[in-house]
């Protein structure tokens, strides 16, 4: 908890130091609105252990419909927002019912193949989504008359929302349904054992990630004033499972760690263009080699390693 | 006393594995008991956890078998899916212990009892997100529970750092949590130590239908007893069970997937069938 903070505000000190004060809160905001769809996404795979390659399309819904919503019939974002929240809602809904009672890597595929689909949407139903322009012009968040259009407006209720996210997080961590979601997401359909329908369960799972992800995207929509179908690709999706990997998968604190995670790695590993998955791959990789919760093969190595020194010498 | 009443009843239970045949059960009656009701014996491959199997919805059975839970409600388990027979009131336990480990002894417990409260479907979903607190009457069930098994020590602690007779008590916690009226253990003592053996007679015997008289009575447990039925190799287990409190269970000797004979202890070690079936002599 206390490294968690200090990291962040060491991340934080640095980009205050480097940016001009628009671009600074331009970045907060960005982190804040990873960290709600990554909150999302811990709920899924941090306690249930579902692979979700869909995640970030799912931003994406919420943020399409969002966008398109207050650019057609004019909805003000109070009402935009919510909606893309239930759209998203709504298609995780559709997406857990459809998969059935489909396991691990099943399960995965069909995210994988849901991710596809929504984004072959994203580009081909132009007069829905505008296709490869996307949406462009939506207007920006407003509280009761109060235009929020710089940076410095609207990163303060980003914030907020963050924070929510974080609080119904940890609140669901400790309730009887995160604990059943952990549960599952240990011993699989054998939580049954406990009386609790498995596939239930995770219809509740991938329902409360899905409304996480179409908070973000909406939020998103109108903060940018744009989407495109290129931000939403499954490629973005499992950038955010290795960046949960690497912030210590199950634990809440992969949440902010991860959303910062994001917006640091777009920032570095932009002028690399095509080697930014296999760095993220190796790192995640590299995570889970340290810190196996089995035994971490590295350091027994080690000490094996220098307990046979030792007793040479 | 409705004591010899059956509680479960099977009749024609079939289960098939492609061209095997590995149940074939014209008829067993678990016998309703404060306690061990039943002792399931027979040589590996017999058929007595693909029977548990068949009981509580992990294996499917074949058309026209029945299955039927005769507490007062008469119910039939054909058809139910394991989540639903848990609720009818049917916990098991499983050869390999099946267990939680990021969540603690006490938080798996707490977990159990929450789907099995008398509420309507609506409620119980909403109930999901309550927080499991040790307080109010889950708390104290669980409590009960712990003391009883004597996971005291270990309540707070994760599953995935207990020892094997640790899952093992903690699985039965986890089986008793559900409040159910039937317990099917799958070999509680494999593997296990003496004095391990000796604690589960005594706990098995008398210390749990004791106790579930008790909670029943304080408004805690939802039936007034639980009958238990065991999966064993082990003798001295076996016969510590049948001689504890006087409940004499039956057992059922199981071989080929078919019920050889159902008597008392003594009667099935004696026999010479069971005897041939043991030392493989035929």
């Amino acid at each position: 908890m206390l490294w968690t903070a200090g990291l962040l505000g060491t991340c934080a000190i640095i980009m205050a130091a480097t940016m001009s004060p628009s671009q600074f809160w331009r970045v907060g905001s960005l982190f804040c609105l990873g960290l709600i769809a990554l909150a999302g996404l811990h709920v899924l795979t941090g306690l249930a252990r579902v692979i979700s390659l869909y995640h970030v399309a799912l931003v994406g819904v919420g943020a399409y419909t969002a966008g398109a919503l207050s650019l057609s019939v004019g909805l003000c974002p109070i009402l935009s927002v919510p909606a893309g929240v239930l759209a998203a809602a709504a298609i995780s809904f559709v997406l857990a019912k459809l998969a059935g009672s489909l396991q691990d890597h099943y399960l995965t595929l069909a995210t994988l193949a849901a991710s596809e689909i929504l984004t072959n949407i994203f580009r081909g139903a132009t007069g829905l989504t505008g296709g490869a322009n996307g949406l462009v012009g939506i207007p920006p968040l407003s509280i009761a008359g109060l235009v929020l259009f710089s940076p410095q407006d609207y990163f303060p209720v980003c914030a907020a929302f963050a924070v929510g996210a974080l609080c119904v997080a940890w609140a669901l961590q400790r309730s009887f349904l995160g604990k059943a979601l952990r549960a599952a997401g240990d011993a699989g359909v054998l939580v049954e054992t406990l009386g609790i329908d498995s596939i239930d369960l995770r219809l509740a799972g991938f329902v409360i990630g899905g409304s996480f992800a179409g908070l973000a995207g909406a939020l998103a929509a109108h903060v940018d004033g744009f989407v495109g179908p290129e931000s939403f690709g499954v490629d973005r999706s499992m950038a955010y499972l290795c960046f949960l990997v690497i912030g210590g998968l199950g634990k809440l604190r992969s949440v902010p760690v991860a959303a910062a995670l994001a917006v640091i790695a777009v920032e570095i590993l932009r002028g690399i263009v095509g080697w930014q998955m296999v760095i993220l791959a190796c790192a995640a990789v590299a995570t889970l080699y340290l810190r196996s919760w089995t035994m971490p093969p590295l350091f027994a190595w080690m000490k094996r390693r220098l307990g046979a020194k030792a007793g040479v010498a | 006393m409705n004591k010899r009443q059956p509680i479960l009843s099977l009749r024609g239970v079939q289960v098939r594995f492609g061209g095997l045949l590995a149940l074939d059960i014209k008829q067993i009656e678990m016998l309703d008991a404060s306690g061990v009701s039943a002792i399931f014996m027979g040589p590996n491959g017999a058929g007595k956890s693909t029977l548990y199997g068949a009981l509580t919805g992990y294996v499917p059975v074949s058309r026209g078998s029945r299955i039927t839970l005769n507490d007062g409600k008469n119910r039939e388990l054909v058809g139910r899916s394991r989540a639903a027979v848990v609720r009818c009131g049917i916990a098991r336990t499983h050869q390999s212990p099946v267990f939680f480990p990021s969540l603690t002894v006490r938080e798996g417990m707490l977990l159990s009892t929450r789907m099995t409260r008398t509420c309507t479907w609506i409620r119980r979903r909403l109930s999901w997100l309550d927080f499991p607190g040790r307080n109010g009457r889950s708390g104290r069930l669980v409590d009960e529970l712990i003391a009883c098994l004597e996971l005291d020590a270990v309540a707070d602690t994760r599953m995935a750092r207990l020892t094997l007779p640790l899952l093992r008590r903690a699985e039965i916690g986890r089986c008793m949590a559900t409040q159910p009226r039937v317990v099917l253990l799958d070999e509680p003592s494999a593997g296990a130590a003496l004095g391990e053996t000796a604690f589960l007679v005594q706990c098995l015997g008398s210390v749990l239908p004791g106790l579930v008289r008790r909670l029943h009575s304080e408004g805690l447990y939802r039936h007034p007893q639980v009958a238990i039925g065991v999966i064993t190799h082990d003798l001295v287990l076996a016969e510590g069970l049948a001689k504890a409190n006087g409940a004499s269970p039956v057992v059922h000797v199981l071989n080929q997937g078919r019920l050889l004979m159902s008597a008392s202890l003594d009667q099935v070690v004696g026999d010479a069938r069971v005897q041939d079936i043991y030392l493989a002599r035929r």
